[in-house]
């Protein structure tokens, strides 16, 4: 071998991390800078979402990824979708290597706040560039940053940009490129000597306990310096609890040389802060805050402002359902004419059954609620991207603490009407776990959109449209908000025998800031509008998808040859029985028209054609029905057939029989399969939806063996309050896994909504069959 | 009005609405205490009560925060 030769080493992808508060237009920088490439994961072990992309104008040569950190206002925190920022950064979080570039984004108009987390960064000694985002919001308010005068200071480059408006990033993209791993700075602020000798003294603890790459300073601090919080319990799981004891006397020392433990940070930090804006900050007009206080002065008074939320709530709700119509609609036609053009590509069969019947209309079932829940998400993200969201939790708050949960169960519980799983991960911002657990409970409670079909197709079937109160409103339409409040008032007793048994303790008081009112961006709101779009098509991609072939096979099995002999024989003794008809009319026909012919009449006998085409069609009409009674046949013995009659004695109590039940049954998976199943059930072929008349009139024609009607006003009552109060959601059951680290919860769940469906069932069966019969 | 920094001291439960005090000290557990102080809640800030009640509405430094009845216990000032 020669001297080695010169090794084309492999370009190595700069990773940059993008930290900031909360708000701070962070989202709408990181989508400015990577374009729509990006990728969303997990990061292992933990449910925080790995937001990742690459940047869009990179140096030929070298790969920039950048990877957006979830909004934190301190690197010392209690929650872990927070905690992982530090982790991130100082590559504790599983298998990630450390940024060679933290991108720190703060707010223009909120420095003070803003570089609170700036300046624990610069104390990370990695290379930083702070973005100095929403200048056009600071400008418009009043405020003056000198851009050179803060870099000096900090001693790092300051890129002004204004997101929303596409306003700096060039130079930020180049100053990403520019910026090498070289240039660590090393920026420490001065604490007092009693905290910097426990803070080594800590450090150089922790190297010798568990090795070099531990016991970096910043996470030391956040350590020592935050009692309780989350980066005290790991430190000690990882050194061993002698580390607690250490940790108490150190803290000890601290508070004996009179520096308190818990304050000093803030102290120090906002110290040097305020000395940096004074250089830095000029003011040409007071605050805009003024604007903020106005507003505040009307929205968040205990009366005025619950009015104006209820409007504002009443309003979103409506645009939800009158918006969201056509568009379901739509979608609802198209996937009925995919059904229609597979059908008639595909011979019938199995095949057929499992992409028709299973595939399409399962999923289809699912898709049609797309719109819905695209609306419901633009309208949450408005309210939050404008600040209005904070206010509602400020408001709801002590309203809340009556039913032992907080403000901040309200977003999560709102988010619930559309879909419970967006809801139970928006918990993340409650820190007591038992607030957060008791809201996680409840909040499958909430009428989600899935529920909606349900109740519109037996609404539409059962209950009669008498106007109420001189025509204001209909019974049906009261009905359909009573379905929606139910679920809601069972929640606030549930939370509060929750709070006051399991759950046991006060809700948490109430800490919130509240954002400074702006525009909200529309870039940000349809990114957000649009992920949410896409998880929802993801999973009826793939879990809805696999439980409606299941539901669909359990269905469709076995087929015994027995059944097919028996209605092959009545389809043949059928098209016999009507090849005789026509042949006896025929010769009637002929017979008529000789006489005709003898009697020299030019026209041809009367009644001929219409006798033939009633006769044809009463044919069809006996095929059809034989067809149907074929598929019922085969549904009674399928697998889901025979558990629906093991069942039955179950639910007779509520009114139901063997066919609803079972459509009960296999809808708990997920509920927006039930329509499907119901169809399929009641012998229809399964692609009906909600709105059609044959299904609605098919409930309404089925009967028991002894010929009393399956359905009336009770029984549709029971069933619509069994779907509101049930649990019938795997994804939300998943969910609740994920979020609370434990199959205890989702397990409880399950039980006590059941509970409570069956309970409730059978009281307004037994109640509305004795006052309605 | 008696400027000794103890004997003025109160929670902010009794700051009327528009009154603007001095932080003296945080009375309560150190998570609470230390979440309070990463707002601004430390020793000599300026706070202004911009809306008494349960949660209240108060101003601290530039920021704009709602703190419920038992964290406004925990926060003292001085007039």
């Amino acid at each position: 071998m020669t001297a080695a030769l010169p090794v084309q080493k492999p370009v190595r992808t700069k990773l940059v991390a993008l930290v900031g508060n909360p708000n701070t237009g962070k989202s709408t920088l990181f989508s400015a800078l990577t374009g729509v490439h990006q990728r969303i994961g997990n990061y292992p072990g933990v449910t925080v979402e790995r937001r990742s992309g690459r940047l869009r104008q990179s140096d030929p040569g070298a790969a920039v990824e950048i990877v957006d950190l979830p909004g934190t206002y301190s690197l010392g925190v209690h929650q872990e979708d927070e905690a992982i920022v530090l982790d991130v950064l100082l590559a504790r979080a599983g298998n990630q290597r450390a940024p060679d570039l933290i991108v720190s984004v703060v707010d223009a108009s909120n420095l003070r706040r803003n570089l609170f987390l700036t300046t624990q960064i610069l104390e990370l000694e990695r290379p930083v560039i702070v973005v100095l985002n929403m200048t056009d919001v600071a400008i418009s308010a009043g405020t003056q940053v000198d851009v050179a005068g803060l870099s000096a200071e900090l001693g790092v480059p300051v890129i002004p940009t204004v997101a929303t408006r596409q306003i700096g990033i060039e130079d930020l993209v180049q100053a990403i490129n520019r910026t090498g791993s070289a240039e660590a700075v090393k920026h420490c602020q001065s604490f007092p000597d009693c905290v910097c000798a426990e803070l080594d003294g800590l450090c150089s603890s922790i190297h010798c306990r568990v090795g070099s790459d531990n016991g970096h300073r910043a996470e030391a601090m956040q350590t020592l310096l935050a009692p309780g919080g989350y980066h005290e319990l790991r430190v000690i799981q990882r050194c061993g609890i002698g580390m607690a004891e250490e940790l108490a006397e150190r803290r000890g020392r601290i508070q004996a040389a009179g520096e308190s433990v818990v304050e000093v940070e803030a102290r120090v930090r906002y110290a040097w802060i305020d000395r940096v804006l004074d250089r830095v900050v000029t003011r040409t007009k007071p605050l805009r805050r003024a604007r903020t206080e106005q507003a505040d002065r009307v929205l968040t008074h205990p009366l005025v402002g619950v009015l104006v939320l209820l409007v504002v709530m009443a309003l979103g709700f409506q645009a939800i359902y009158s918006w969201a119509a056509p568009l379901m609609d739509g979608i609802d036609g198209a996937i009925s004419g995919l059904g229609a053009v597979v059908s008639g590509a595909v011979p019938a069969g199995a095949l057929r059954s499992l992409l028709v019947d299973g595939m399409i209309a399962g999923v289809g079932a699912v898709l049609v609620f797309l719109p819905q829940i695209v609306i419901l998400f633009l309208f949450i993200a408005v309210l939050e991207d404008c600040g209005y969201m904070a206010r509602a939790a400020f408001l709801l708050d002590r309203w809340m603490n009556l039913f032992g949960l907080t403000g901040k169960s309200f977003i999560p519980l709102l988010s619930s009407f559309a879909c419970a799983v967006p809801g139970i991960m928006a918990t993340r911002t409650i820190e007591s776990r038992r607030d957060r657990f008791a809201t996680i409970l409840v909040a499958p409670l909430m009428s989600c959109s899935a529920r909606l079909p349900v109740y519109v197709l037996l609404i539409g079937a059962f209950i009669p449209a008498a106007p109420l109160l001189g025509g204001v409103i209909n019974l049906q339409a009261v009905t359909l908000l009573s379905m929606y409040f139910v679920g809601s008032l069972v929640a606030i007793p549930v939370a509060l025998i929750l709070k006051r048994t399991v759950l046991k303790g006060p809700a948490q008081s109430f800490l919130m800031e509240l954002p400074t009112y702006k525009w909200p961006s529309f870039r940000t709101v349809f990114h957000r509008a649009y992920q949410q779009a896409r998880e929802f098509c993801k999973s009826a991609g793939t879990i809805i998808f696999a439980v409606a072939i299941v539901v669909w096979a359990l269905g469709y099995y076995p087929r015994p040859a027995s059944i097919a002999a028996q209605f092959a024989a009545q389809r043949s003794a059928a098209q016999q029985a009507h090849a005789e008809r026509v042949t006896a009319l025929q010769s009637a026909q002929g017979v008529s028209a000789e006489a005709a012919n003898a009697m020299d009449r030019a026209s041809p006998s009367q009644g001929f054609e219409p006798e033939l085409a009633r006769v044809q069609s009463e044919c069809a009409e006996e095929l059809g029905r034989i067809d149907r009674d074929e598929s019922g046949a085969y549904l009674r013995q399928s697998v889901l057939g025979r558990i629906g009659h093991w069942i039955e004695p179950a639910v007779t109590p509520l009114g139901w029989d063997w066919r609803i039940g079972m459509a009960a049954l296999a809808s708990f998976p997920a509920r927006e399969v039930v329509i499907a199943t119901i169809g399929t059930i009641y012998n229809l072929g399964d692609d009906q939806d909600e709105s059609s008349v044959g299904l609605r009139e098919k409930l309404q024609a089925a009967t028991w063996p002894d010929g009393r009607p399956v359905f009336g006003v009770a029984v549709a009552l029971s069933v619509m309050v069994f779907f509101a109060l049930c649990c019938q959601c795997g994804a939300t059951l998943a969910t609740i896994k994920r979020e609370t680290k434990s199959w205890r919860w989702p397990i409880f769940t399950f039980v006590y909504m059941t509970a409570l469906a069956y309970a409730g069932a059978f009281l307004v069966f037994q109640v509305a069959s004795r006052l309605v019969g | 009005m008696n400027k000794t920094p103890n004997s003025g001291a109160e929670s902010l439960e009794f700051l009327k609405r528009g009154q603007t005090a001095t932080v003296a000290y945080i009375a309560a557990a150190e998570s609470t205490a230390k979440r309070l102080a990463d707002i601004g809640f430390v020793r000599g800030a300026a706070v202004t009560v911009l809306r008494p009640g349960r949660p209240c509405l108060v101003r601290i430094g530039p920021t704009c925060v709602g703190l419920g009845l038992a964290l406004q216990r925990c926060v003292v000032v001085t007039a």
